[in-house]
């Protein structure tokens, strides 16, 4: 056997490994698990519309794409749609219907593989969302049932939201939306936006290259020239320093303007080797506390910052 | 002259990159290696010309530690799929974010004449 398939081992030990490591990905409010080995590949941060696209380490194996609706969509018309679409680029291929939770779809195989394709209307968010799964080797029926079974959607009235993927997991009221995701090998970032305030935060890793130990120092870069106060916390039982300061305007903004503030915590997770930083940047009016947004960096604490 | 076809990112998963064996180098106290590239002999390196100017016959390329960890790892046997798994292990990375750290600089140890990047075998059952 070549290819993927050697890679994972497949057949039945491939498919038992593939379950047990799986990992939550959590976005605008969809919780899915796919195993550890895909990789998101690209991501979307409207929440009208948008797709995640994970791959394993040659393919592309699972697409999710959400859509805001107006009206309840026809979940058989669209699949039919699918199917005659499929049937087009594939006429060899075999069709079977599929009904797994709430899901409704059906699953293709031929000659390039197996592809489950499924929908679901979710009511409460009038949000039509649909999961596509390629098998290129061989079509695993019970991690594909886990995937469609276990996906979750939170409630409209959701008091906070969770931002679990790229080896980050944010979670902040639901108030801050998700504006921007830089991922870059051993750097990612996601910036969040509540009016005129900004909250990022940061994973940082490959310590060892770059990281001398000093997170005064880093914080000192981050918040620039501004003098900034300096103080010791602790986050998820990790020491931290956090950095409070005030932005000077310019001439008569700096009169009249409404100042700006902001507040930095980093601290470095010994168990995921890397480092965290939470940046804000608010109006003092309405002060945003960055130990307040939860960031889970290790399964040892909550994530929630408190000062000794 | 054609343009050669492009290689697949799954070819360049199962090719093999190998040190090229007119390459010295020597360890640096830093973990890091300082490599000597000898450079072709074109017609003013040689004399006259080259006696009347100091034309240096090797370029000097510093290393740090994480590219020497690749440049070692490129021994002739282990695939670049294997030089990611090994990166990616060492500095806890994915295998993607691994991948694109170490083929883009493959590319550059290729560009500078330090490595010769060894394409599958025809039969695509390359591991």
């Amino acid at each position: 056997m070549t290819g993927i398939g050697a890679a994972w081992g497949m057949g039945a030990m491939g498919e038992s490994r593939a379950m047990e490591d799986l990992q939550t990905i959590e976005w605008f409010g969809m919780r899915l698990w796919v195993p550890a080995e895909w990789e998101m590949a690209s991501h979307s941060v409207r929440s009208e519309r948008g797709r995640l696209v994970f791959v394993d380490r040659r393919r592309e194996r699972l697409q999710l794409s959400w859509a805001d609706v107006r009206s309840a969509p026809d979940l058989a018309q669209a699949m039919d749609d699918y199917r005659r679409r499929d049937a087009q680029r594939q006429p060899d291929c075999t069709f079977r219907n599929l009904r797994v939770g709430r899901w409704t779809g059906f699953r293709s195989a031929g000659a390039g593989g197996a592809l489950t394709r499924a929908g679901l209307y979710d009511k409460p968010r009038r949000l039509w969302i649909e999961m596509a799964i390629a098998w290129p080797d061989q079509h695993q029926a019970e991690l594909e049932r886990t995937i469609l079974q276990r996906f979750e959607l939170d409630g409209p009235a959701a008091a906070t939201s969770r931002w679990q993927a790229l080896r980050l997991d944010v979670e902040l009221p639901r108030v801050w939306t998700i504006e921007d995701v830089d991922a870059r090998p051993a750097d990612v970032s996601m910036r969040f936006a509540c009016g005129r305030d900004r909250t990022i935060v940061r994973r940082s890793g490959m310590l060892e290259a770059w990281f001398d130990g000093n997170l005064e120092s880093v914080i000192r870069r981050s918040v620039g020239a501004v003098a900034a106060t300096l103080r010791h916390v602790t986050v998820s039982s990790h020491p931290a320093v956090r950095s409070d300061s005030r932005e000077r305007g310019r001439g008569l903004v700096e009169l009249f303007g409404r100042p700006r503030s902001r507040a930095s915590l980093a601290w470095v997770c010994p168990a995921a080797r890397a480092l965290y930083q939470v940046a804000c940047r608010f109006s003092a009016r309405r002060p945003v506390d960055p130990e307040a947004i939860i960031v889970r960096c290790c399964p040892e604490g909550p994530g929630k910052g408190e000062t000794p | 002259m054609k343009p050669a076809p492009a290689i697949s990112a799954m070819d360049l998963l199962n090719a093999v990159p190998l040190r090229s064996r007119t390459v010295r180098g020597e360890r640096r106290p830093d973990g890091g290696w300082l490599l000597r590239v000898p450079l072709r002999r074109r017609w003013y390196t040689r004399p006259p010309l080259a006696w009347l100017m100091p034309i240096s016959r090797e370029r000097a390329i510093s290393l740090d530690r994480l590219g020497s960890e690749v440049w070692q790892a490129c021994d002739g046997r282990r695939t670049v799929e294997e030089i990611v798994d090994l990166f990616a292990a060492a500095h806890d990375l994915t295998f993607h974010e691994a991948r694109l750290s170490v083929t883009e600089f493959l590319r550059l140890l290729v560009l500078r004449g330090l490595v010769v990047v060894a394409g599958p075998p025809k039969t695509g059952a390359a591991r």
